[in-house]
């Protein structure tokens, strides 16, 4: 059965590259605009450091870019034009 | 009925068997430091997608392949093939009786992908994670401690809505830790298994249960087909009716609770010959 499993092991064709750049993002919490909008759910945001007992409002921000459709939606809503989409060749 | 069912399900389906809702589980060191690990790091896990597809795609060599094939294989081989389930709202009701207290925070998924701490959708269920829930308020933000009467409400309230109901145990122990309510894509765990294909299947399982369509009663009103999130169920222009494909189905019920005609219904996923070994 896991042999059967493994012949089907399939990851999703990566076509696009989707960049976030740190300095001119505002952050997840503040702004979160291309975590809205985005129809693919690409963007990934977590917290940096999780401590027992306290509330962590530093988070940091990632994009899952195999997933991405290619749509263009969070260069458009980012209010600091932060994220650059590219085409991957090959 | 699977092995691991048969051994920690009592012969019944595992989040039947109320051994696995007790409070003596708590008392193994082990399973508190799973919990804890849970607490900690579920985001940074879901973080890590990126860095996994990037070690995929950069695989060249056919022994490169195989040995991450390989691990790929332990990984599965060492899991529980129940980490979560998708259940229909009848399982949930049953669920529910079994259940002690519980509370609801806000969906860690739509947290994580959404940025958003309102949605309220995720519901604690079991000793073990509730009573750590309080030590971690980053994760358990807007904690809300409910009755039996209140979850089941709510969760009708969210089969309504067209959320499909997941139940979830923790990664290494048989110990219930709870509901989520969940969406393409927006649910971490129902779109890794949508986009990465059936050997997905050790983090989130089929339901017992299959949809089957009764087509001399469909009259192609298509108030399935909108409902679906696992693209199970197309509407044909050919025969003017919605054509449900039982190999995707996962067996939530959405769309059978949908149907106005009740041309859909519930078949226990092993009497279903076509699908009784795809979970």
């Amino acid at each position: 059965m896991v042999t059967y499993h493994l012949r089907m092991l399939t990851i999703p064709e990566r076509t696009m590259r989707v960049q976030i750049d740190k300095e001119k993002c505002e952050g997840s919490l503040k702004c979160g605009k291309c975590l809205k909008s985005c129809p693919a759910a690409v963007f990934i945001t977590f917290p940096k450091a999780r401590e027992r007992g306290k509330i962590c409002e530093d988070w940091d921000i990632t994009a899952d870019d195999a997933l991405c459709w290619g749509c263009y939606r969070c260069v458009e809503v980012c209010p600091r034009k932060a994220i650059s989409l590219s085409a991957l060749e090959g | 009925m699977c092995d691991w069912c048969l051994k920690h399900g009592d012969g019944k389906k595992w989040y039947l068997n109320v051994k696995n809702y007790s409070k003596e589980l708590l008392k193994d060191e082990a399973v508190i430091e799973s919990v804890i690990k849970y607490f900690q790091n579920t985001e940074n896990m879901a973080s890590m997608a990126p860095y996994m597809v990037e070690g995929l795609l950069s695989l060249r060599t056919d022994e490169e392949f195989e040995a991450m094939v390989e691990n790929v294989r332990r990984m599965i081989e060492e899991a529980s093939p129940h980490r979560g389930q998708v259940v229909p709202i009848e399982d949930v009701r049953e669920i529910i009786k079994l259940a002690g207290p519980m509370a609801r925070i806000a969906c860690a998924c739509r947290r994580m992908l959404r940025a958003s701490f309102d949605e309220k959708t995720c519901i604690l269920v079991g000793p073990a994670y509730l009573e750590y829930a309080k030590e971690w308020p980053d994760f358990t933000r807007g904690i809300e401690y409910l009755s039996k009467e209140e979850v089941l409400e709510l969760m009708e309230r969210f089969d309504e809505k067209g959320y499909v109901h997941t139940f979830w145990m923790d990664m290494s122990f048989p110990i219930v830790m709870g509901f989520c309510n969940c969406e393409y894509p927006t649910c971490a765990a129902l779109r890794y298994r949508r986009n990465l294909g059936d050997w997905f299947n050790f983090f989130l399982r089929k339901a017992e249960y299959v949809a089957v369509m009764d087509y001399d009663k469909c009259i192609g009103c298509g108030k399935c087909v909108v409902r679906c999130q696992f693209s199970a169920l197309t509407f044909s222009p050919y025969l003017e009716k919605a054509i449900l494909d039982m190999k995707k189905c996962f067996g939530c019920g959405l769309c059978r609770n949908a149907c106005p005609v009740g041309a859909i219904k519930l078949l226990p996923r092993t009497e279903v010959p076509a699908v009784r070994n795809l979970w």
